[in-house]
């Protein structure tokens, strides 16, 4: 069998997420989401998609909610814990009613994560029990295990259309590495229908065969973006940008308090204008972009 | 003998409180915030086998900053072992392993019950809070869960508006009814006024200790049911001199705590 080569455009990317679908993020809080990607389908004003933030999302799935993107939010928390308490949009959002949100806890998405990528209908989790989420949720059923007869919740699995990750490098064939830990990826990776992923480096197969155990999934689409986490970190290459989470979360928070002026602002200079990727780190600039070190 | 500290904060206080609940060789899960420090605080000063986790799959960290979030990478050189999230939730977690788990709630009941989805209620809501995160299996499953929360009117219940994070759910029986394990459930309840524990035969929150410079009278006043005093209620062990030459000169140089006396611990 001959591979082919994975290596997509950032367009050709985003060309595969259209309205409608499921979609599942990588990344944890605030560290590696694929924001670059997830920039471009804001930008794009992609509608009606089902987000499902794995396993605790940040400010992307806030931004995304602004522009209109989101019909149905799968998540446990929208925020960048000391950055953001959480997301101004999601907040308004769900104040206002204006997205679907299906409520869970992280072990919940990960149950739904193991039930789709293993093919089955349920996956049982103890997490949840007693509390309000069933009620909310009637796809999350408590049942008795026929085995031991022990009381567990049942959480549905989920299709999910595309997922859209961040790592460190992967080569031609979308063999994928992580400078660290790739937190729910892979099962968002193994529970996709595909996978496209946003990486810092493309290295040689070579590179990649050095050290296979470092393998961790291998995607459908690779796409090659430096700094595509950002303003969030990436394992052994930045640290999240504080400064320009406190930018958005101010412009957001204002804008859901009724004053949008510095909101536009964030919006067209970061979001709607950069016609791509590198366009917006030149926004940003080199020297805040090489500022984010940890030595 | 102990010599206390006098120029202290109230943060430093509770997060000394948190500190003094974790033993030797505890098995930790730990946010941002109060929870690293008292976990810290722990490891320096009496529990230098306790073993700290974060739900991003990181065991042992010794990060060189705070921390910005529990997904921030300053937490992986120098750990012990990295693994992801399903291996800290789904099996540390569910398989009984974790001692302590550390939470802080936006709204907590007598019961210990959290809420961190919604004032109000869910379909008409005051006012979103941030979701569950990853409390849920924490107070789910940890042998005991040392909450951390303000002391008024508000932010205290009766009953929570929405339960996100179990504590005893309506009460006696009511964990185990459920199925949640066998001896889990809150242990401590800290607030910035007062420690508050968990009487095991009713699973009521009562008044264990207050902190100097509040009175008995004052937090049954400030609380929203009607609170049980110990019939050795007495003073919180205010921090002593050891404690804070430890949060000020090792893991906190910045003084990052000082930010919880804004949000409204003082």
């Amino acid at each position: 069998m001959k591979r082919t080569n994975v290596i997509a455009d950032e367009s050709a990317a985003l060309d595969v997420i259209t309205d409608g679908m499921t979609i599942a993020l990588g990344g944890f809080i605030t560290a590696q989401h694929a924001t670059g990607l997830i920039r471009g389908l804001a930008r794009r004003r992609v509608k009606d998609l089902t987000v499902i933030g794995s396993v605790s999302s940040s400010l992307e799935v806030d931004f995304l909610i602004s522009c209109g993107c989101i019909k149905k939010l799968v998540t446990a928390y929208v925020g960048a814990e000391s950055a953001a308490p959480m997301g101004p949009f999601f907040k308004q959002a769900a104040e206002n009613d204006s997205i679907q949100i299906w409520e869970c806890d992280e072990i919940i998405i990960m149950a739904m994560l193991q039930a789709t990528m293993a093919g089955i209908p349920f996956y049982p989790v103890r997490g949840g029990l007693g509390t309000d989420l069933p009620q909310l949720n009637p796809d999350l059923v408590p049942f008795k295990d026929p085995i031991r007869n022990e009381n567990l919740l049942a959480v549905p699995a989920m299709k999910i259309d595309v997922a859209l990750t961040h790592a460190s490098i992967a080569d031609c064939y979308g063999n994928v590495q992580y400078d660290g830990n790739p937190y729910a990826d892979e099962m968002i990776q193994k529970a996709a229908d595909q996978t496209i992923t946003s990486v810092e480096k493309i290295v040689p197969p070579e590179f990649i065969r050095r050290d296979p155990f470092k393998t961790v999934y291998t995607a459908d689409m690779v796409v090659r973006m430096p700094f595509g986490a950002h303003p969030f970190s990436s394992q052994g290459a930045y640290i999240e940008d504080t400064a320009h989470l406190n930018e958005y979360v101010m412009a957001a928070y204002m804008a859901t308090k009724g004053d949008d002026v510095s909101w536009e602002t964030y919006r067209k200079r970061y979001i709607d204008e950069p016609e791509d990727h590198l366009s917006y780190l030149e926004q940003v600039g080199v020297k805040s972009l090489l500022s984010l070190h940890e030595y | 003998m102990t010599t206390y500290a006098t120029d202290y904060i109230k943060p430093e206080l509770m997060a000394c409180c948190g500190s003094r609940e974790i033993k030797d060789n505890d098995l930790v899960i730990v946010g941002t915030g109060f929870p690293t420090m008292s976990a810290n605080i722990a490891k320096h000063h009496h529990a230098p086998n306790a073993i700290m986790m974060q739900e991003s799959g990181v065991i042992d960290a010794q990060p060189g900053r705070t921390a910005l979030s529990v997904g921030d990478p300053c937490l992986n050189p120098g750990a012990a072992m990295i693994g992801g999230l399903v291996e800290i939730m789904g099996m540390f977690l569910q398989a009984g392993h974790v001692d302590v788990g550390f939470l802080s709630g936006s709204q907590v009941d007598k019961y210990g019950n959290i809420n961190t989805t919604v004032i109000g209620d869910y379909e008409n809501p005051t006012s979103r809070l941030p979701g569950s995160g990853g409390a849920n299996p924490i107070g789910s499953m940890a042998r005991k869960t040392l909450i951390i929360a303000l002391h008024d009117k508000r932010r205290l219940a009766e009953k929570v508006d929405f339960i996100t994070t179990p504590g005893y759910l309506d009460g006696p029986g009511a964990r185990e009814k459920w199925g949640l394990p066998a001896n889990t459930g809150p242990e401590v309840l800290i607030t910035n006024k007062a420690v508050l524990r968990f009487d095991p035969e009713t699973c009521e929150a009562y008044l264990a200790s207050f902190h100097p410079g509040h009175t008995a009278d004052e937090i049954v006043e400030a609380t929203p049911w009607d609170l049980k005093v110990a019939a050795d209620v007495h003073e919180t062990e205010p921090p002593t001199v050891e404690e804070i030459r430890i949060i000020r000169e090792v893991l906190d140089p910045a003084r990052m705590i000082s930010v919880y006396e804004k949000k409204g611990y003082v």
